[in-house]
């Protein structure tokens, strides 16, 4: 199985994070929120589309929005097989982790 | 969230944006940049977030750039290298194609020089809108007849009444005798003119002050060729030239070198004398025509208006002499109407009667120019016909780009592309060939076009323009045709429905055909019409007559020891001499009446002497000719032409007898004879009414008529004669018939070109169908190798063939014939005297397209039809 990148395995979160806030825009500010860099709409439609694509997002369009000037906005959702590839990545995480158990190389 | 705030960001950008972002909806990027742009404005101000939207949207603009050059960079290259592929692997297809729209290409632009060349016509005058020819317009004999030409006095009075009128001058036409350095003298026509003609046209001296060269009497300029000439040096301004003036010799003073003339203008003189140098006006009445008077009126007036107050002209000058026009109760302004005719539309209309030069006309720049459409127009058909032919062997290569992902788009693009290249290459070879059919052109008509015309930026444009549109036009058919195939079908190897016989196609073929049968048509007429021309009686016989010009006053005067000479020779059968000859461009005309009626017939003139009928050979209907035997027959005695009996009122056998009221004698002149109708014009007109008078002393030709046999031998008995008895006088002579048949030297021109223009249709769209032909023989392999098994002969094959290309080309017939003889027709109206098309013209255009058409695929088939079955079934 192939892992997340980094990438895809923040925006993931972040998507689990906001539910159904979850938009692009909200994405974005939650990643500079937790990261501290701002990140370009480029890199994030690139993993956006990447995750939609192996099935771990899905999105849909919301119906007209007053806050948006009537448009709608795409909505992006973690899929079943999303939280599998989370839990995956997490847990392979804390299988590294605990094999080195300091990490301040005392 | 903090403030809710909406703001709107830059359109400018944002448009941008929205172009550079194709799949924009996908991810409604837009609305998510403009609640960004929005967020930061709340947070950071609105510079920030300017700087950060415009730097998002140019940065987008950047990255599309680099996208879309590199991939179609990579797509070009790809499409050229395919493009070439196919070229080099169907040489025969690729040939016929950019050599037939070569051809075609060129012989257009061959033909737009010229066009433009006609139409350039004294436009080099940088006043030229705003210079006009007086004319005036004549109802005379139930007729109105045009008059470009006016008298002396116009020019004055026009300045007088018209302040709108700037300047004017005037041409008139005249011949003196010159004496050389060597004492011999020549003939030379020059004009008489005013000194303005150097303020109000573009004519130049390179040599001398043009602000008064011609402004005194007695004097003249000349170009450089002519003063070596005549005083055998260029730097003449200064010395003096004697002219034979009145039977007098007298000096005229070189006050100028002329600038050559240039080729496109409606007239042309190497030499020209002040008019102020006739101390009065030669004819001061209102009726005496014999110059050309030009005006030029200010730069805001407009034609309509000025010639609306030329009716004042007529009423208050005119009128008082013309009353015998006003017989019929008719108001001046309805039978003599005065017209400002631009110069820039003299060379392509000119007058019928008393034009400066023979000049051009606007329907062979309509043909020529209808000509050029309809070969490019052959010649752009089988350009698409053959690519669209050519397709269906690249379906394979759609299909498999569609396969990949090519959109329909991106495929009529390469196609155009491939087309649009090819039409460059023909373009390029067609500079080529045009490079070289232009000497051929100009050596064989004498004419000076010359391709430079067209390294003007606007000509180049243009001809690059339509290289271009030619490409796009013929490309969007196959692109179109070609996108349209379905891969899945054309990979599973099935045959493509319909593409040996798609009904474009056919009908593009009987387009081109009927085109050239048009051409052929033409081409046949115009032949029959000149052949015509050179059989059909002319009234005179013109073989056999020597006529040698006469250019001095000497000449005159010693022309009866002259003519005793050469009578006694047995080889001259008879010499007369005449101040006119038949087939001239210009004749003199006057006006007779009848002595019981006051209506004047205007005449063409032919002063002669005795044996003038005899040595032409004219038919006497009635009456006699001039006869030394009456003493009668004195100065002023006429012979009427049939159609100037007519016009008086006449028959033959009535006019004889009958005496006429004219200027030229004291008494009214008795009419001896009636001689029948001869063109002395061209046949493009009747016969107008004219009149022979007999007047021994005013000679300008001597006509002899020889015996065919040893006719060297008795040209030099005559130069002997010549020399013995006019010492000083130059010998020329030229023979009649070369002198007519230089009457119809446009409709020759004509002919020429016509042939070369059909044949090379003819072989554009054989080409074509030599294409096509093997094309459908390639597409029918497998079908004639199983027929040739099944036991049938190659000629049976060769029939199979041939059947529908045959039905083709009769329909082509079909078409063509209504439209060439309506064509034909209109052209032949163009003569007084024509000849019937007739249908044999049309069986013979069939039977040549017909003969080539079959020829050419003959020659294709039979190559298939002969080619063994096994080979034919093994292909694919």
């Amino acid at each position: 199985m192939k892992l997340l990148s980094r990438t895809e395995e923040f925006v993931l979160l972040a998507a689990l994070f906001l539910k159904d806030e979850a938009y692009s825009v909200q994405i974005r500010k939650r990643l500079k929120d937790v990261t501290g860099k701002t990140w370009s709409y480029g890199a994030l439609f690139i993993s956006l589309e990447q995750l939609v694509k192996k099935g771990f997002l899905t999105s849909s369009l919301t119906g007209p929005l007053p806050e948006r000037g009537g448009r709608s906005k795409r909505i992006y959702a973690v899929t079943p097989s999303g939280h599998k590839a989370l839990d995956d990545i997490k847990q392979m995480e804390r299988k590294m982790w605990e094999a080195v158990p300091d990490t301040n190389g005392g | 969230m903090a403030v809710k705030r909406r703001y709107k960001s830059p359109g400018l950008a944002r448009k941008l944006l929205k172009l550079m972002s194709v799949h924009y909806e996908k991810h409604s990027i837009i609305e998510d940049f403009e609640e960004t742009f929005s967020e930061i404005m709340n947070s950071d101000g609105r510079i920030r977030a300017m700087c950060w939207y415009w730097g998002n949207a140019l940065k987008s603009v950047l990255g599309y750039l680099k996208l879309i050059v590199y991939w179609r960079g990579m797509m070009l290259k790809n499409h050229l290298k395919i493009a070439y592929r196919n070229f080099i692997r169907h040489k025969l297809y690729s040939f016929i194609n950019v050599f037939g729209l070569a051809i075609g290409l060129s012989i257009c632009m061959i033909i737009s020089l010229w066009v433009l060349r006609e139409l350039s016509y004294d436009r080099f005058h940088e006043k030229a809108h705003r210079i006009y020819r007086i004319e005036r317009e004549l109802f005379r004999d139930n007729l109105y007849s045009r008059w470009p030409i006016t008298g002396g006095r116009y020019k004055q009075a026009l300045i007088d009444d018209y302040p709108e009128i700037e300047n004017a001058s005037r041409f008139w036409r005249r011949e003196f005798a010159i004496r050389d350095h060597d004492n011999f003298v020549h003939r030379q026509e020059m004009f008489a003119v005013d000194n303005s003609i150097f303020e109000m046209f573009d004519f130049h001296l390179e040599d001398g002050d043009e602000q008064s060269a011609l402004a005194d009497p007695m004097t003249v300029v000349l170009t450089r060729e002519n003063a070596i000439k005549y005083l055998g040096i260029g730097d003449a301004v200064g010395k003096s030239l004697s002219f034979e003036w009145d039977g007098e010799l007298v000096d005229f003073m070189v006050t100028g070198i002329l600038e050559q003339v240039p080729e496109n203008s409606h007239i042309h003189f190497d030499m020209l004398v002040s008019i102020v140098s006739y101390k009065e006006e030669p004819y001061t009445d209102w009726r005496s025509n014999y110059l050309y008077t030009y005006v030029q009126i200010q730069e805001n007036t407009s034609k309509q208006d000025l010639e609306k107050k030329l009716k004042t002209f007529v009423s208050q000058r005119l009128e008082p002499e013309y009353g015998d026009l006003l017989l019929q109760d008719r108001s001046i302004h309805e039978v003599l109407k005065m017209h400002l005719f631009p110069i820039i539309d003299i060379h392509l209309h000119p007058s019928p009667n008393w034009e400066v030069e023979a000049g051009g006309s606007i329907s062979s720049v309509y043909i020529f120019s209808c000509i050029a459409v309809l070969i490019l127009i052959i010649a752009c058909m089988n350009f698409v016909n053959l690519s669209t032919a050519r397709a269906s062997k690249r379906a394979k290569e759609v299909s498999l780009r569609k396969t990949v992902g090519a959109e329909k788009q991106q495929l009529r693009v390469q196609f155009i592309q491939e087309s649009v290249l090819l039409a460059f290459a023909s373009f390029v070879l067609a500079l080529v060939m045009s490079s070289l059919f232009i000497q051929a052109y100009n050596g064989i008509f004498a004419e000076s076009l010359s391709l430079s015309a067209f390294l003007q930026l606007k000509h180049m444009f243009f001809l690059v323009g339509a290289t271009f549109i030619v490409g796009v036009l013929a490309g969007l058919y196959p692109a179109f045709y070609l996108t349209r195939f379905e891969p899945v079908e054309v990979l599973k190897g099935i045959q493509l429905s319909g593409s040996g016989k798609s009904v474009f196609r056919r009908n593009m073929v009987i387009i081109q055909f009927s085109i050239s049968i048009i051409l052929i048509v033409g081409m046949f007429t115009v032949y029959k019409q000149m052949k015509y021309i050179q059989t059909r009686s002319l009234g005179f016989d013109k073989e056999n007559v020597v006529i040698f010009p006469v250019r001095s006053q000497k000449i005159a005067q010693n022309y009866g020891s002259f003519r005793n000479k050469l009578i006694q020779n047995a080889h001259i059968i008879s010499a007369s001499a005449s101040s006119e000859v038949p087939a001239d461009f210009h004749y003199s005309n006057t006006y007779f009446s009848r002595l019981d009626s006051d209506e004047p017939v205007s005449l063409y003139l032919f002063f002669c002497d005795y044996d003038y009928t005899e040595t032409y050979r004219m038919e006497i209907l009635a009456g006699r000719s001039f006869s030394r035997d009456f003493t009668t027959d004195t100065e002023g005695t006429i012979i009427l032409n049939e159609s100037a009996a007519h016009r008086f009122g006449w028959t033959p056998e009535e006019a004889v007898g009958k005496r006429l009221e004219g200027p030229y004698s004291e008494d009214a002149a008795q009419v001896v004879g009636v001689v029948k109708n001869f063109n002395y014009k061209s046949l493009r007109r009747e016969v107008e009414p004219m009149a022979l008078l007999l007047s021994p002393d005013y000679i300008r030709a001597i006509s002899v008529r020889i015996k065919p046999s040893d006719v060297w031998k008795t040209l030099s008995f005559i130069q002997k004669s010549w020399e013995t008895t006019f010492p000083s006088e130059r010998f020329e002579y030229r023979f009649l018939d070369s002198r007519v048949s230089q009457l119809y030297e446009s409709e020759k021109k004509m002919q020429d070109l016509f042939v070369i223009f059909s044949v090379l249709s003819i072989l554009i769209a054989c080409l074509g169908l030599l294409g096509l032909v093997s094309f459908t023989a390639e597409l029918k392999t497998k079908e004639i190798g199983i027929r040739k098994v099944l036991g049938a002969s190659t000629g049976h094959v060769v029939v199979l063939l041939s059947k529908e290309f045959i039905k083709w080309i009769i329909l082509a017939n079909l078409v063509a014939w209504p439209l060439a003889w309506f064509m034909m027709n209109k052209w032949l109206q163009n003569f007084a005297y024509r000849t019937e098309i007739g249908w044999i013209v049309f069986l013979l255009a069939a039977f040549v397209t017909m003969a080539i058409a079959i020829f050419t695929f003959i020659f294709q088939t039979i190559k298939t039809a002969c080619a063994k079955p096994v080979n034919s079934l093994r292909y694919e």
